[in-house]
Parts: C-alpha cells; sequence; structure tokens
C-alpha cells in the first residue's frame, strides 16, 4: 500500500521542476535494478562466474542486493539517498579472496543540503567518508586512518599494539592500500562498507568519462583517445557540492575554451617546482598547509618527525609529503587548476552559471595521484551526513521499480462475488 | 464460449455519442511485411542487418481514435480501444454511433492513453478488449500494458535457432498514428489500413536483432523502444475504403438451457485482483447444477465398470490431480498424459493439454468415453443414471436433475452443463502469496527473493538478471498464455498442440498451466517428466532444449536457459510454494459428497 503511493508520488513528480537539478538528475540509476555482483576471486574473474550471494564468516550477503542508488526523495533544503552502498560495476576480487573483509547491503540513507553554505572560520577535518558518487557507493578521503608512531619507530598496526600512531605523518590511503583494491579502486572496511579512496574508473567507464575497459583482463584505463567533453559529475560531498571528473575547461568562467585535465595544486617535496627536499631534510617539516590546517608549527619537535625517506618509506607514503603549489611561488588559475581542497569556482555543463566543484586528480599517464578527491577540508560546511530515517516530508523523485514490484497491488475489496441475476453475471 | 462469439463482441467499442444519424466505421488493420500478407512463423524475412528471422506474434492495442471534420476540427472518440491479434484473427475495431459525414484524417494511438494504461483492470467486462484475461498483454505486479508485443524467431550468427521479443510499453511509449485520407462515413463504412511490420523494425530507425539485442521491455532509456517508437509512426497505410457490405453481426445474448422455473443463483467469488471472466451465459452458474455437477463429478458410476469417478484422477486433496506420471483409466490402462489440475478454468479457453475441446462441457464428455479412461457408452452412462438407485447411498439423479434443468429427464448434454457448472467453480485465490498482496502475512526473504526473480526479466543487455518466470506464468492467475513449447525435448513423440490445429508451427506446444497450487500437483510437465519442482526450476536453468518451435521468450536466453544460482532456485521454489491454497483444498474436500 505504501509503496503503491510511491509510485503514485513518483508518477505525479516526474515533471517537477526538479528535473533540471542536477543534485537529483545527476544519480546513477540505470542499474538499480540490478543484483549487486562480486567476483569471489582472480580465478572466477577469469572465467567470468560472479556471485550474488556471498559469506566468509565475517560479512555475509545472504540474500542479493540491488546496486547502489534505489531511492532519490528531496525537499527543500535535502536531498536523500537511499543506496545499498554497493557497486553497479561486478565488484572485486580483493587480494585474490584473501582480503578479510566483503561488501555488504548498507541499508544507506544520505542526506546532502540543496543550499551549500561556505565555511568561515570553523575547521572540518574530514576523516573516512566524505561524500558519495552517483553509483551510491561511499567516497572516502585520502587518509586510512594509520600513521608514524615516532616512539616505535614505525606505522602504527593496531594489531602490534601501536594504535592509529602521532597523526603527524599520516598515510595516504591510495599508496599504501591500493594493492587491496578491486579494479575499481574500492574496497571495503570490516563492516563491509565498500568505498572508493581514488577516482572511481569503473563509474567513470560507465559514465563514459574518457575511461575503456579490457573485456580480456577485466581492467579499466584511461582511454588514449584525445578528451573532448567535460567529465561528468561523478558524485556529491557532505558540503552539498559536486565532485566532477578529472576533465574540466581549460577556462573557468568559459564553456567554449576546451577541455583538459584538471592540475592537482599538489606537488611532491622532492626539490622541484619550487617544494623543500624531503629525502634531503628528513621528515622534519610540516608542509605550510598542513600548519595552517591544524594551526600548528611547521617545524617539528624531535618526538614528532617521521622516518627518513628510504624504500620502506618512499616519497609519497604519507599525504604530507605533498606541498601545495601555492605555497611554492606558484600561482593558483595560471600555474595550476585546483585548490588546497581540490575544487575551484567554474562553469560546468550543469552549472552553466557557475557552481564550486571538486575534480578527481589523475596525472598525465590516467594514474591517480593526490589529492585524489578532496584536500583536507572541504570548502562549504559539511552538514551532510548519513541518517537513520527521514524526518520531514519528501517528494519522491525516483524509486528502483524493481525492488518495489511486489506490493504493487492496492487492495480494497478482497474479493469479488460474480452472480447471475436478470439474465446476467453481476458483480458486487 | 465459443471463439466466434468471443471474437464478435470483442471488437465492439463501447462509443456512445447518442448522434441521430448515427453510422459505424469498421476499421481493419491487417499485418503485413513490405507489402505483403503476413506469414506467420515463416522463417522468410531478413532484417537490414541481413538476420533472417520469421514472426510468431503481432498482438497490440490501438485507441483514442479521432476523425478530422473538413474544417480541420477533430471529433474526439475518446476512450475508444481495441485490441488486434494476428493468431487470434483479431483485426478489426469497430466505432459505433459515429455522425454519417465527411472527414479528411483519421488518427490513434498505438497503445494508450496514461488513464486507460492505469485503469483497474478488474474492472473490466469479460469481453473488454482491455480484459487481461482477453487481450494477455496486462504487465501485471509492473503495472500497465504492453502496447505493442511482436515475437519471432531468428538465425544469429552462430547460425543458431535464438528467439526475439520486443515488447513496447509505458505511457510514454504510445505513438500516435495520423493518416490523410478523404472518407466519407455513411451507414456502415469500413476502412482498411496495412500495418508494416517491415517498416517497423526498419524504417527510419533499422533494428537488428545481433546488434541492438533480441529483447525489450521499455525501461526507460532502452534504444529499441525508442527505435520501435519512431518506426510505427510511418509503419501504418490506408488500404482501401469500402462499405461494409455482408454480415451484420447479431449479438444477441444466447438464451439459458434449460433453466428451471426455480433456481438459487449461484456466489461465484474469486479474487479482487482477476479480470472477470467470461462465464457462460446460457448455462447460467446456479446452485442447484452445481450441485448435481458436483455429484456426478464424484460419482464411481460414470466408468465402465463402476470402479472410477472423475475425482480418481482429479483428487481435491492433491489440487485435484493424482500424483502420477500418466493418469490410469478405470481399466487399468495408462494414458500418455499427466492428469491436469482443476483450478480457476472460468479463465480458460481451450482444455485438455493440446487444447482439443473450446469449452468445458465439449470437454467433460471425453474421459468418460476415451477407452482408456472411464470408457463407458454415454447411452450406458444415462441408463445407469436413469434406472433406479445402483446402491441404497446413490444419489436420486431424476430428482436431481429436476432442480438442475426443470425436468427429471436425463441426457448427456445436462451431464456435461452440470459438470461445466461445477468445474467453474473450482476457484483459488486464497494462497500465502493472496494474503501477502492483501498486506495480511510477510514473505520470507526467500519467498520474496524468488517472486523478484519471477517477475523480472533476463535481460543482460539491459542489466536484468531474473528468471523470466512471469512472460507465460504472470497476472493474478499464474498463467498469461495459452500454449508453448517449453524447451522440453527437441523431437516429439507427442506433438500436442499441432495434432489439433494441423500447423507445424504449434508442433511440441502444451497448455501453459496456471502456477497456483503446483507445489501439490507433482509430477510435472504434459508428461510428468519432473518429480519436483527442483527439477522444473533446473529444466528452465539448464534443460531448455532449442527446437523450430521452442517460445520465443525461452529461446532468447542462453543455451541451456537462464542461469541461476543454487540460492535463485532455491528462492523460486520457496515462493512457487507460496501459491498453495489450503482453503481451496479443505473446501473441495469437505464439500465433497460421498464417492459413491
Amino acid at each position: 500500500m505504501k509503496t503503491f503511493l510511491r509510485i503514485l508520488l513518483f508518477i505525479a513528480f516526474k515533471s517537477y521542476a526538479d528535473s533540471n537539478d542536477p543534485q537529483i538528475t545527476s544519480w546513477f540509476t540505470l542499474d538499480s535494478g540490478k543484483y549487486a555482483q562480486i567476483y569471489a576471486n582472480n580465478a572466477a574473474k577469469a572465467s567470468g562466474q560472479t556471485e550474488t550471494t556471498w559469506s566468509n564468516g565475517r560479512n555475509t550477503q545472504s540474500q542479493p542486493a540491488y546496486c547502489g542508488v534505489q531511492e532519490i526523495l528531496s525537499s527543500s533544503n535535502w536531498i536523500y539517498i537511499r543506496s545499498t552502498g554497493l557497486g553497479s560495476q561486478i565488484m572485486g576480487p580483493w587480494l585474490n579472496g584473501r582480503f578479510p573483509n566483503l561488501p555488504t547491503d548498507q541499508h544507506l540513507i544520505y542526506a546532502f543540503p540543496r543550499h551549500p553554505a561556505v565555511q568561515t572560520a570553523e575547521r572540518f577535518n574530514p576523516l573516512g567518508e566524505i561524500g558519495m558518487t552517483v553509483d551510491g557507493v561511499r567516497i572516502f578521503d585520502s587518509n586510512d586512518a594509520f600513521s608514524y608512531s615516532n616512539q616505535s619507530g614505525r606505522d602504527a598496526d593496531p594489531r602490534a599494539g601501536i594504535g592509529q600512531g602521532d597523526h603527524v605523518w599520516n598515510r595516504d590511503a591510495f599508496v599504501n592500500e591500493s594493492r587491496t583494491f578491486d579494479a575499481a579502486y574500492a574496497h571495503q572496511q570490516n563492516w563491509g562498507r565498500y568505498h572508493y579512496h581514488a577516482e572511481p574508473i569503473a563509474l567513470r567507464y560507465l559514465l563514459g568519462d574518457h575511461v575503456d575497459f579490457d573485456d580480456a583482463t577485466k581492467l579499466y584505463h584511461e582511454s588514449s583517445t584525445p578528451v573532448t567533453k567535460h567529465s561528468p559529475i561523478l558524485g556529491w560531498m557532505q558540503d552539498g557540492y559536486p565532485i566532477y571528473g578529472p576533465y574540466g575547461y581549460a577556462n573557468p568562467t568559459n564553456a567554449a575554451s576546451g577541455v583538459r585535465r584538471m592540475v592537482s595544486g599538489f606537488t611532491l617535496r622532492n626539490g622541484q617546482n619550487g617544494a623543500d627536499d624531503l629525502a634531503q631534510a628528513g621528515r622534519t617539516i610540516l608542509p605550510a598547509w598542513d600548519a595552517r590546517e591544524h594551526n600548528r608549527s611547521a617545524q617539528l619537535a624531535s618526538t614528532q618527525t617521521g622516518p627518513n625517506v628510504s624504500q620502506m618509506y618512499p616519497l609519497g607514503h604519507y599525504i604530507e609529503d605533498y606541498a601545495y603549489l601555492g605555497d611554492c611561488g606558484k600561482t593558483l588559475g595560471k600555474d595550476f587548476d585546483l585548490d588546497e581542497v581540490n575544487g575551484r569556482w567554474c562553469v560546468t555543463p550543469e552549472y552553466p552559471n557557475g557552481t564550486y566543484a571538486y575534480f578527481t586528480t589523475i596525472d598525465a599517464n590516467g594514474v591517480p595521484v593526490y589529492p585524489y578527491s578532496m584536500g583536507r577540508r572541504y570548502h562549504g560546511k559539511p552538514v551532510g551526513c548519513l541518517i537513520r530515517s527521514i524526518g520531514e516530508p519528501v517528494t519522491t523523485n525516483f524509486v528502483n521499480t524493481a525492488n518495489t514490484a511486489l506490493t504493487a497491488a492496492n487492495l480494497q475489496a478482497k474479493t469479488t462475488t460474480l452472480t447471475w441475476t436478470n439474465g446476467n453475471y453481476e458483480p458486487k | 464460449m465459443s471463439r466466434w462469439l468471443l471474437i464478435c463482441i470483442g471488437v465492439a467499442i463501447g462509443l456512445m455519442q447518442g448522434a441521430t444519424d448515427a453510422a459505424v466505421l469498421q476499421i481493419q488493420i491487417a499485418p503485413k511485411v513490405s507489402g505483403e500478407k503476413l506469414q506467420p512463423a515463416s522463417f522468410r524475412y531478413q532484417t537490414s542487418a541481413g538476420e533472417t528471422f520469421s514472426i510468431t506474434r503481432v498482438s497490440y492495442l490501438v485507441s483514442d481514435f479521432e476523425l478530422q471534420r473538413n474544417d480541420g476540427s477533430w471529433l474526439e472518440m475518446s476512450n475508444s480501444v481495441g485490441w488486434l491479434d494476428f493468431d487470434q484473427n483479431r483485426d478489426s475495431v469497430r466505432l459505433d454511433n459515429i455522425p454519417a459525414g465527411e472527414f479528411q484524417s483519421v488518427r490513434f494511438l498505438v497503445g494508450l492513453n496514461t488513464n486507460l494504461n492505469h485503469a483497474d483492470t478488474a474492472k473490466f467486462p469479460a469481453n473488454h478488449p482491455l480484459n487481461p484475461n482477453l487481450d494477455g498483454l496486462n504487465w501485471s505486479w509492473q503495472g500497465g500494458y504492453i502496447f505493442l508485443a511482436l515475437e519471432g524467431l531468428w538465425r544469429n550468427s552462430n547460425g543458431q535457432l535464438d528467439g526475439w521479443a520486443y515488447h513496447l510499453a509505458r505511457d510514454t511509449n504510445a505513438v500516435r498514428i495520423t493518416l490523410a485520407t478523404p472518407l466519407v462515413i455513411t451507414n456502415e463504412t469500413k476502412l482498411e489500413l496495412d500495418f508494416d511490420l517491415a517498416t517497423v523494425l526498419n524504417a527510419p530507425r533499422p533494428l537488428s536483432f545481433g546488434k541492438d539485442g533480441s529483447s525489450t521491455h521499455s525501461r526507460d532509456g532502452d534504444p529499441i523502444s525508442a527505435a520501435l517508437v519512431k518506426d510505427l509512426v510511418g509503419a501504418f497505410r490506408v488500404h482501401r475504403i469500402s462499405n461494409l457490405t455482408t454480415e451484420e453481426i447479431a449479438m444477441a445474448h444466447p438464451k439459458p438451457l434449460y433453466l428451471p422455473a426455480k433456481f438459487t443463483p449461484y456466489e461465484f467469488k474469486m479474487s479482487a485482483t482477476f479480470p472477470i471472466p467470461e462465464l457462460p451465459r446460457d448455462n447460467p452458474l446456479i446452485v442447484e447444477r452445481v450441485t448435481l455437477g458436483e455429484t456426478l463429478f464424484f460419482d464411481k458410476h460414470l466408468s465402465i465398470n463402476n470402479s472410477q469417478s472423475c475425482a480418481d484422477c482429479h483428487s481435491p486433496e492433491k489440487a485435484f490431480t493424482d500424483g502420477r506420471k500418466t493418469a490410469r483409466g478405470a481399466e487399468g490402462d495408462l494414458g500418455t498424459r499427466n492428469s491436469m489440475p482443476l483450478v480457476n478454468l472460468a479463465w480458460k479457453r481451450e482444455f485438455f493439454w493440446d487444447g482439443r475441446a473450446s469449452s468445458l462441457r465439449e470437454q467433460v464428455l471425453q474421459p468418460i468415453q476415451n477407452p482408456i479412461e472411464m470408457h463407458q457408452t454415454l447411452t450406458n452412462l444415462v441408463q445407469k443414471l436413469t434406472g433406479p438407485p445402483i446402491t441404497p447411498n446413490s444419489p436420486n439423479y431424476p430428482e436431481l436433475f429436476t432442480a438442475a434443468f426443470g425436468t427429471p429427464e436425463i441426457t448427456a448434454e445436462k451431464i456435461s452443463l452440470a459438470l461445466e457448472n461445477y468445474l467453474l467453480t473450482l476457484t483459488s485465490f486464497n494462497a500465502k502469496f493472496d494474503r501477502v498482496m492483501r498486506g495480511e502475512e510477510k514473505f520470507t526473504d526467500d519467498e520474496q527473493r524468488g517472486f523478484e526473480l519471477f517477475s523480472t526479466e533476463y535481460d543482460p543487455r539491459r542489466n536484468q538478471y531474473g528468471a523470466d518466470c512471469f512472460h507465460c506464468h504472470g497476472g493474478p492467475l499464474f498463467q498469461s498464455q495459452a500454449f508453448a513449447n517449453n524447451g522440453s525435448d527437441e523431437t516429439f513423440a507427442d506433438i500436442g498442440r499441432e495434432k489439433v490445429t494441423g500447423k507445424a508451427s504449434d508442433r511440441g506446444k502444451f497448455a501453459v498451466p496456471s502456477l497456483r497450487n503446483i507445489a501439490l500437483t507433482a509430477p510435472y510437465m504434459h508428461d510428468g517428466r519432473f518429480r519436483t519442482l527442483e527439477e522444473v526450476v533446473e529444466h528452465y536453468s539448464t534443460g531448455v532444449r532449442r527446437s523450430a518451435t521452442l517460445d520465443p521468450n525461452l529461446a532468447k536466453h542462453p543455451d541451456g536457459g537462464v542461469p541461476l544460482s543454487a540460492g535463485d532456485k532455491q528462492a523460486l521454489v520457496a515462493f512457487l510454494k507460496t501459491l498453495s491454497d489450503s482453503q481451496f483444498l479443505t473446501q473441495a474436500n469437505t464439500a465433497r459428497p460421498k464417492n459413491y
């Protein structure tokens, strides 16, 4: 009965003015009626054997769950996305089936503000999830929550009883964890939360954002053809601003200026591009952006220094191994495109009048580079978050009808009786 | 319940304008392929990509006819609707009571407007073109009608026979057809149109089964349905205009046969989700006749040696089946086919596995006379029932016949009418499934998954990975098409429907059974080859065999059938078990007279 109402709402609002709002229209719903699938291991991937239910003892998906976005709901101030949190691409395998975690249906309701507010004095440092891609999967930040422990002389390891470290030299998740990613650059933590740490390359392929798929290896890679299109919206951050793929307009205010890869504002501290050289100086000084961010001195006490650059701790191992080009004598908008939080004000196909927008960052070879999706801070107030239930009247903009087919019947009369009366079968 | 009557009533459109000089316009539409008459199931056509194909089904809805007067204004006949079906010989829409006059064009929708498409399907009279039991075009749980169903077979690039099924549906895909033609409507005018299927598959947007896909269910963004919408616009052409000369169809209701002066109308109960069935007007359901029919059904004296009643092969405990692979007759002979369950027969138009009887009254006398079944001549039977009671407990038939028919005279015809009355009352609609639909119970996770699989297509190109059961077993009756070859065999010891129609295109086709009470009616298939539901599900996953008449909805799947995981199969079986209606069994059993 409830679903029937939802379907009515769905029909009634299909032609609503919201049909022009990218916060409503950018979600990827083509696969919402499809069961999420995984490859259990490399052999299964090679033979094309997929599973719709799985368990490893710790994470169990005993019934098939649908892919990603299941409902889009809205009010005047909020967009609500119901999602399973599972990708549309065939997920996995992770470490050839030896990774301890498997993804599970997360039953997410993500709320995003419709009117983003730029933050002023407050600082919001991201940790863990920072937004959601348009296929309904979580975006995690660039940090993997582990850092160097000066006292132990090694990276923190909860299993060795060292906790999470000093929070001074923080590990780059893509660099340190990517061996546990699947072909979509995603994996899940111990509660089955499937998430991206870098550009969602499989989603970009589904959206036609200059990515090719090799059917033989089942791997994605950046297309070698010339870039001709502005990237689509890949997701939304908790502050309500969109994140695009790597390609934006050459001139941020001119949609006719051609498109090119957005150049990140970060550079390795290797003595080039005006940055200092950690291999020479050791990890004794924090980058200027980090000192600003945490309102602390860049010069570290001896109890805070990191390990010397080595094969075990190469440059790029920690996110503090990067300097912001704006602190290295370079100019934003001239020498590079994206600011300290990895976005810029610009026009886009969806926002011809301009918006603040984040961009995913890749290098000239198509490899993800720091800061991947967002810097160490949001541009706007990150009031968006996961919620348990929706506490206000909403408009239904999308419902996965495969999911709702079941209760489509709205039976008021349970039985019809036909009786032969006056030469006819009369229903009652 | 003759086919002829159905067709005649079905084409009449309820359109009342009350004009004084009312005329009739009959619009007759002939499916053609490149100007030639459509040759059904003939492997003779080619797509623009060079694929050879056949067309086995052309079934569609047309509606909202309008005529343009010479001053440019339109005469609207809102909610006028017709169902046209090549296989069923339905080719005309009759617009009654329209003002005579001159017009310059006609336009109509292929499909339905939003109101009609979402109307309550259970409210349409038995002969209305939108009665789902008649047209077989309702999506049931998914809402709305299929506007156009085109199906057939094609030879794929591996040289293999494959199925194609294009089902155009959804409000936004209704296509308006406008045809400019001078049209003078006098008393009875006939407008003949051609519907060119070559255009539908070809121009302006050519479709290839290999490149574009062999099926569409018109989900949002589906390129095949988008092409069909474009191509339909130019697919209709005016063939000629003439005056109706011949048979004026008398639509008089047939008179009830042998209606007694005093009778109690039988209350025929059914789920409010069921379409209204066409109950026989010449054999009204009355309590006295149902009682007589029921008595006969359980009477062993209907067989030659008084050893077997109808209920021996159609036992209420087993949802009116016998649990045997094939039926066993009164004298111990084994038949070749599985005893069919008797449930919701009011919605069927053909009976037996091959449909050789087109009414129940025709059907019921056959097992009585069949030498390997009850083996009784009708003369003998009438004599037995007319004579003195055979045992002290035997029913008093002359009395029962008097109550049911007005006179004590016993004839084979009256026996058949009484049995027809009784069999029509065997309706089942209170399974767990129905209670879930009414919100009184909940499915388990497995049952829910099974239902979703059941009602979702298998179409990897559109990312749909269901089990695709609903195409043949859809709707509240779980039975939406009459006969099909379900891939049981490649060559046929039993040719099934072909024996009745004489058409090679019907080879190996058998009645599609309702799935209600299916868990109680093992073994399965026309020859009882499968012992369990698990085996049946396995068949549709790995056992489907290709042949020329394999149903297109199965032929479009990979070799063997729809790929299903062990969990999927288990879920489907769990769902099928929710279709068992214990109340139906109990009622039939307690109401049941003694087996005389």
